[in-house]
């Protein structure tokens, strides 16, 4: 999943000098008000439009947590993120020789056009991942054929043993369509989309607003509560703070980090941090000189304050990263001893190293984002101290994905998250260099961790698993071809009003679960 | 206003050096032309402040200090510290030397081109004028920030892609007058009188044309200044000007902006204030030349 | 006239080529790729190299020149790589936004300039004159983000009479919502204005007209109303005429800033995600703008001035 991008200098302004506005009064605790009603209307305010409604089709979270409001998928993530849970599947086994997996579906769901969910949808809807185009098409590759033996099973046969393949099905590209788009050709489904979740698309005004209503019709009885989910792209942090303040909106999604202290101040104000798979890392060139060199990647790591970025620019609210894959994910490894921040040492590292004196070197940033230009400058001056001359370049982020792409660069920000709650894709993703984009464009390549990542996602049983991932986050802190920097949370505040909200580790907002007090 | 040839009007209408018509000034400061000196003045010290910078403040402008940001104004930091703790004081003398450079220098391209292409059109008239003026309309038809932006993006960040963006697009002004106050002079009899002796065009065009014609595009060049500043502050507000640490008021203004509800109005009030002084200061040297100059009467 | 008009027609003809291929040019120089931008980092090269394929983008750069002008001579502005949607959708819901906020800025400009320029010229020499001069340098030298942030700061937060930004439905409300950017983009013009309208004043004050009228023994206020503003009138109108490109740059920045869903934003998401399609169709309706404003501003000036309709 990835944040759109945006020239954030631009959308600060608003009422960053808005906040004065609202901040005073210090508030009481907080209420969980009684036991859940139904109706009401919820207004979520978002920085982002989103881009598409055809769940093969986009790739940022605004369209990802609607699609996952309107449509279903055979398994669904579990809150943690440790894991999914039963949603159009009701169980599902792999088979002895561990080459195919058998889903059983739940014969009550139909779609909001009354038609019910078959095993036909479902091929349907995979397959539409599975074209050359589609953004995750990756995810299904291993999938090699579909078997229907009836209306409501579904046998995939894949490539090689892939224990993750019920987490992949939890995707949201890979959503249940009906199939052939119902009749109509993609580009009209993607404008009156049909789906099978707790909410039914209503209509969309492009640049504004985009309203979902209840399906009353869910297979999940007694949910959705509310009657009605309004979306409104607000790209200012501040205008959705003192929009929530004024009671305008429900949900203001990742208020801006400077202002959550005073956000907090505030009686009928809910802050919230919700565990994400987010981590963000200062990425280098391995492919270059002399970040070549182990020694010179290690110095770096060891020489920038974290702890001083993370509460200059994060004002706090993340966590120092130990281990490249996050604690959201039953892989992480919480004993793994990072590099930790010692100048001393540094300087004695990159004495070892084929630069003892230090050398010049540049960060890319891309251009308009503040925080990672105030990043850029600590991470400036805690290298100064070593020796190391960094030089800040900015480029346009379009232009710096293509400059990454390319290898044309030496330092460079990023972060990463996961879209599905198995391992095995942000594993892949951020370790190895041919599941993803060279080891988050590193170029960094062990044979080791591929022949890992293969054990892992081929072993069944989840103790020979995390002993391979366990095994892979020691490799990436032995190597450092990026230095980790944080574990980043989703960050909410929502009126008191609104219960039950609850966003998990990949983002869905499991919408249906809440429910607004008068 | 010329309207037979041109698919945007010529005029310069709108385009005019600041005091075409009268002075604003009350008599006694006319007299002797204050104006220019207090503008002079000002300009004088914020001159001498960018030079000076090293012996004026003992802070490093681009070293941060985690143990030091947000502070208010006092007398150890005269503006307070921003976010990364550093002296917003010695980044708003700093920056005079960024951005105050890169303004004037931004001027001598486009008022040369466009002296030269609005003397040629202005004099030799016809199909010439026709499709010269047409590349002009080109420029003025094209959104300003979308040309400037999307130049930054192809040349990527920092002070030359400025000067190309800025050059790329100011030029049509001082073109444009120019070209108006050309086509005046063409008309008058010494010009006639120079053809008729055989002079040739290109000697009539040096020795006459240009320096009569330069005044004019040299007391609107301080206006043009001030939009350059308006321009590269605007650029680094969205993210595309001059690249970090480097100290320039844009990036201080975008930066503090996210500050303002915290009431930490100086980190964006101190530098815009540096923008304003330099806008005033040559505001009134404009006016003062156009004085000195003879041609605001 | 008529002959005029054709003419005038004809030559813009090439002005609006001019803007729409250079635009075609300037984002196919920029580096980046739509295709990446739309699928995001984690798809596949083979994913991103059959979109860019379904799109056209693996053809030439003249290849797919020819055939955006072909597609433009059809009428047809093209679909959003980005939002997957046709561009004339967006754009019936963006331009009337900016059009409005334009149109908005232009009223305000003048409302405000009026007084002040009559104020200046009545008594060119005087204090108030070169305090309102000042008050030009000032403004002139504010940054447009910067007078933006500061409204909404003075009058959308600590007396909050305005919304502090962001797009709300109702027609009442939107009208309301607009006044602030407006005045912003409004702020950015006034001294352009002021200078143009004192002059013509000043100029017109010590015309034969006034003259005559004062050895008439004319009192000064129906003078000054009948023939000054009129005088006044006319370079005030080709003033905002073409002073439209300022109006439609400054609604690009001053949307970002009042989060404005208008063509501002619009292109702004367009660049940063090189949504070709959509910067074209901006740039050309911009063009479009521009041309059209300034061939009324002929015509209205040929209308309120006698002297022009003779050449």
């Amino acid at each position: 999943m990835t944040r759109t991008k945006t020239l954030r200098g631009a959308v600060v302004v608003v009422a960053a000098t808005a906040l004065a506005a609202c901040s005073s009064s210090s508030g009481g605790t907080s209420t969980s008000g009684g036991s859940p009603t139904s109706g009401g209307s919820l207004v979520m305010a978002r920085a982002d439009e989103a881009t598409s409604l055809l769940p093969s089709v986009p790739t940022d979270n605004a369209s990802i947590w609607i699609i996952e409001e309107l449509y279903d998928t055979l398994t669904t993530p579990a809150q943690d993120g440790k894991g999914v849970t039963p949603s159009l599947a009701t169980s599902w086994k792999q088979s002895a020789d561990k080459l195919s997996w058998t889903f059983h579906m739940r014969t009550d769901a139909k779609f909001t056009n009354g038609q019910p969910v078959t095993s036909a949808d479902v091929v349907f809807s995979i397959k539409q991942n599975q074209k050359a185009d589609a953004p995750f098409s990756f995810i299904d590759s291993v999938v090699t054929k579909m078997d229907t033996p009836d209306a409501h099973t579904v046998v995939f046969h894949t490539k090689e043993p892939w224990a993750p393949l019920p987490a992949d099905m939890a995707l949201y590209a890979n959503s249940i369509v009906p199939k052939n788009y119902a009749g109509m050709s993609a580009s009209a489904f993607a404008s009156s989309p049909i789906g099978s979740g707790p909410f039914k698309f209503k209509n969309w005004t492009k640049g504004s607003s985009l309203t979902i209503v209840k399906n009353a019709k869910y297979w999940k009885k007694g949910t959705p509560r509310l009657d009605s989910v309004e979306f409104t792209v607000v790209p200012d942090s501040n205008t959705r703070s003192t929009q929530l303040a004024s009671g305008q909106i429900g949900i203001n999604e990742y208020p801006a980090n400077s202002s959550i202290k005073s956000l907090q101040n505030q009686p009928n104000i809910s802050v919230n941090t919700f565990p994400s798979s987010e981590v963000d890392y200062l990425g280098m060139n391995t492919r270059r000189k002399p970040l070549s060199d182990l020694n010179v990647r290690k110095a770096i790591s060891q020489a920038i304050d974290k702890d001083a970025i993370l509460k200059a620019v994060l004002y706090g609210y993340g966590k120092v990263a130990n281990a490249y894959l996050s604690p959201t994910t039953w892989a992480h490894d919480s004993s793994l001893k990072a590099n930790t921040y010692d100048v001393a040492a540094a300087k004695a590292t990159l004495a070892k190293s084929s630069v003892p004196h230090g050398f010049s070197t540049t960060i890319t940033i891309p251009s308009g984002d503040q925080n990672s230009s105030s990043e850029a400058q600590l991470v400036q001056s805690d290298l100064a101290k070593i020796g190391i001359n960094v030089t800040i370049k900015t480029l346009d982020p379009a232009a710096l994905v293509t400059a990454k792409h390319a290898g044309n660069f030496d330092m460079a920000f990023g972060l990463y998250t996961t879209d599905i709650v198995d391992p095995d894709e942000i594993a892949r993703f951020a370790g190895t260099y041919d599941g993803g984009v060279q080891t988050l464009y590193s170029g960094f390549k062990s044979a080791q961790m591929d022949k890992l990542a293969a054990t892992a996602s081929r072993a069944s049983d989840q103790s020979t698993r995390k002993a391979a991932y366990d095994q892979m986050q020691q490799i990436m802190a032995n190597n450092v071809p990026y230095v980790t920097l944080f574990y980043v949370p989703g960050v909410y505040s929502y009126s008191k009003k609104v219960h039950g909200f609850q966003p998990g580790a990949t983002g869905n907002y499991f919408l249906e679960k809440v429910w607004m007090s008068k | 206003m010329t309207t037979s040839e041109a698919a945007l009007p010529s005029t310069t209408l709108g385009l005019e050096p600041p005091t075409r018509g009268r002075g604003w000034a009350p008599a006694w400061m006319r007299r002797h032309n204050l104006q220019l000196w207090i503008g002079g003045v000002m300009l004088g010290l914020m001159v001498l402040a960018a030079v000076a910078a090293p012996l004026i403040t003992r802070y490093n402008p681009t070293t941060p200090d985690a143990l030091h940001t947000l502070l208010g104004p006092s007398g150890e930091h005269l503006f307070g510290t921003d976010n990364l703790g550093r002296d917003v004081f010695t980044r708003v003398v700093y920056g005079t030397r960024s951005d105050l450079t890169i303004a004037v220098v931004a001027v001598v391209a486009p008022f040369i081109i466009g002296l030269v292409f609005g003397i040629v059109t202005g004099y030799f008239g016809g199909w010439i004028d026709t499709i010269m003026m047409r590349i002009a309309d080109i420029v003025t038809a094209f959104p300003f920030f979308i040309l400037v932006i999307s130049l930054v993006f192809i040349l990527g960040n920092g002070a030359w892609s400025i000067f190309v963006a800025i050059t790329c697009v100011s030029w049509v002004a001082y073109a444009r007058l120019v070209r108006g106050e050309a086509m005046v002079l063409r008309n008058k009899e010494f010009v006639a009188a120079c053809q008729a002796g055989g002079i040739s065009p290109v000697r009539i065009l040096l020795r006459h044309f240009a320096p009569n014609v330069a005044t004019q595009a040299l007391v609107y060049s301080m206006s043009d200044i001030v939009m350059n500043v308006g321009v590269i502050v605007t650029l680094s507000y969205f993210g595309l000007g001059i690249v970090p640490p480097t100290p320039d008021w844009g990036s201080m203004m975008a930066d503090g902006q996210q500050f303002l509800a915290g009431g930490y109005y100086g980190l964006t009030l101190f530098p815009a204030a540096a923008v304003i002084w330099t806008s005033l200061a040559l505001s009134f040297i404009g006016d003062g030349l156009a004085h000195a100059l003879r041609i605001d009467r | 006239m008529l002959r005029w008009f054709a003419r005038r027609l004809l030559l813009a003809v090439p002005v609006v080529l001019g803007v729409v291929t250079i635009s075609f040019i300037l984002m196919h120089l920029a580096p980046g790729d739509p295709a990446r931008s739309a699928l995001g980092e984690k798809a596949d090269p083979a994913a991103v190299a059959a979109l860019r394929h379904q799109w056209g983008l693996d053809k030439t750069l003249p290849a797919q020149y020819v055939s955006y002008l072909n597609q433009l001579l059809h009428g047809d502005l093209g679909t959003s790589l980005y939002y997957h949607t046709s561009i004339t959708t967006l754009m019936a819901q963006r331009l009337p936004v900016t059009l409005a906020l334009i149109v908005m800025s232009a009223v305000l400009a003048s409302l405000i300039s009026i007084p002040l320029a009559s104020r200046s010229a009545s008594r060119p020499n005087g204090a108030t004159s070169f305090v309102i001069r000042l008050f030009n340098a000032v403004i002139q030298g504010s940054p447009t983000f910067f007078v933006g942030s500061m409204l909404i700061l003075f009058l959308g937060v600590r007396v909050a009479i305005f919304p502090a930004g962001g797009y709300p439905s109702g027609f009442g409300a939107r009208a309301w919502a607009l006044v602030l950017p407006a005045l912003t983009i409004a702020l950015s013009i006034v001294p352009l204005l002021v200078r143009g309208l004192r002059a013509a004043m000043i100029e017109s004050l010590g015309s034969e007209y006034v003259a005559f009228a004062r050895s008439k023994g004319l009192p000064e206020s129906p003078i000054r109303h009948r023939y000054v503003l009129r005088n006044a009138g006319i370079s005030g109108v080709s003033i905002l005429g073409i002073q439209v490109g300022a109006l439609a740059s400054g609604a690009l920045v001053i949307e970002q800033v009042f989060a404005i869903p208008g063509m501002g934003s619009m292109l702004m998401t367009g660049i940063l995600n090189r949504d070709y399609a959509v910067v074209q169709a901006c740039t050309l309706m911009f063009g479009l703008v521009v041309v059209v404003v300034y061939l009324v501003t002929d015509l209205v000036y040929a209308r309120l001035d006698p002297r022009a309709r003779l050449s």
